[in-house]
């Protein structure tokens, strides 16, 4: 692996661990609790 | 176009790989479907193709979450490097049971209505301006059409016609798919599935995927700080340290690492990046001769870093010489790819 590819993915997952921890946090804490199909499409 | 199509090869080893992969998918469903049903909360209910639904994308979640842990596993200790190879394997083993997670939502939920299947799973649900009820089938979609293209061009037919930059560049989409699998199972199944497990599940994978990452980056990083002593020629340690056949990795102030091989009463020194896939050649060993890549088994002559012929492969080497104490010295300048120079020898003492 090479340098700037190194320096890559230090950067890539620097931006994406707290970028997809909070994703996870704003989605559990906007769950419908009271609708628990909410968000999946009905089947036809 | 000027590479050649070469069939791939079996040996027991590959087969061996593969057949734990699939005897880890099916204890993985086998597991994931009695848990489902034994801990399903009251008035929860589940119809077969629901549950394996849900069973086949844990799965291939947790198989991307193995295949993103290999790489960085493989970096910090050398015993996880038999599992970096073939790691394609389970690449392509995640895309297979991604697409029957999305054939079996296609059938339940989009099949045998006025529109097609696809066109109904896109369409059903345009809401992207909120996070509840966000079309979240649309990022699975999306990292379903990566994962086709990675297994379609994981052979080696595809890594020499595109080379390896856009190879590799193509391939590292794979973060990309990750992010959209997370978002995909966080604006899905986490807003229907309130059991403690499947958070836990989705947290673990992203604790263990970035962490192993950034901690690579750590140890990365101390390694070359640890070698910024150079003047002029590096000192890589003693000769004797190194163990036969193998070698030790130096980080120069600038430029790429430097593989120190010691074989057959010699040392001599190359590029740690092979030319193949950009895999660490100081982690692998000299086998008959040649240095071979821990990855792949690509193979290069340490004395001139061409690889044996009829191969065409070239890495840059270096010029090293031992001091007083035997002590390894590596000019840290690279000669041009394939340039031989000669070895230290290391029962010669210098004056």
């Amino acid at each position: 692996m090479k340098n700037h590819q190194r320096r890559a993915h230090l950067l890539i997952w620097l931006a994406m661990t707290p970028a997809l921890a909070g994703l996870v946090w704003l989605a559990v804490l906007t769950r419908p609790a009271a609708a628990p199909l909410a968000g999946f499409v009905e089947p036809r | 176009m000027g590479h050649g199509y070469q069939a791939i090869k079996w040996y027991p080893f590959k087969r061996g790989y593969d057949g734990w992969i699939a005897a880890f998918v099916a204890v993985f469903i086998a597991v994931f479907l009695v848990g489902l049903y034994a801990f399903a909360p009251p008035g929860q209910f589940y119809s077969p193709v629901q549950a394996l639904m849900r069973a086949t994308g844990s799965c291939a979640f947790a198989c991307l979450t193995i295949v993103l842990c290999i790489g960085p596993l493989a970096r910090l200790h050398s015993v996880f490097l038999p599992i970096l190879f073939n790691r394609r394997h389970l690449g392509v083993a995640t895309f297979l049971i991604a697409l029957t997670h999305a054939g079996l939502v296609l059938f339940w939920y989009h099949y045998g209505g006025v529109v097609s299947p696809a066109l109904s799973l896109l369409t059903s649900n345009t809401a992207y301006d909120r996070l509840a009820g966000f079309p979240f089938e649309t990022l699975g979609a999306l990292a379903l059409i990566w994962l086709f293209v990675m297994a379609a061009t994981s052979h080696d037919f595809w890594n020499s016609n595109l080379g390896p930059g856009l190879w590799k560049a193509l391939h590292m989409g794979v973060y990309g798919v990750y992010a959209l699998i997370i978002g995909h199972v966080a604006l899905g199944a986490l807003q229907r599935e309130t059991a403690p497990a499947f958070l836990a599940m989705v947290l673990s994978s992203l604790g263990l995927v970035s962490g192993l990452h950034l901690l690579t980056a750590l140890v990365s990083r101390r390694a070359q700080q640890a070698s910024a002593d150079e003047i002029d020629w590096i000192d890589a340690g003693p000769a004797l340290d190194i163990p036969e056949n193998r070698a030790r990795i130096i980080q120069p102030i600038s430029g790429e690492r430097i593989a120190v091989f010691r074989y057959a009463g010699k040392i001599s020194a190359i590029s740690n990046v092979c030319r193949h896939q950009g895999g660490p050649l100081g982690e692998g060993r000299v086998i008959d001769g040649c240095v071979t890549c821990p990855w792949h088994g690509f193979q290069y002559r340490p004395e001139d870093g061409q690889s044996p012929p009829p191969f065409t492969e070239k890495v840059a080497t270096y010029r090293v010489r031992l001091d007083a104490r035997r002590h390894v010295l590596i000019d840290p300048t690279p000669l041009p790819p394939g340039t031989a120079t000669a070895p230290a020898l290391i029962q010669e003492i210098p004056a």
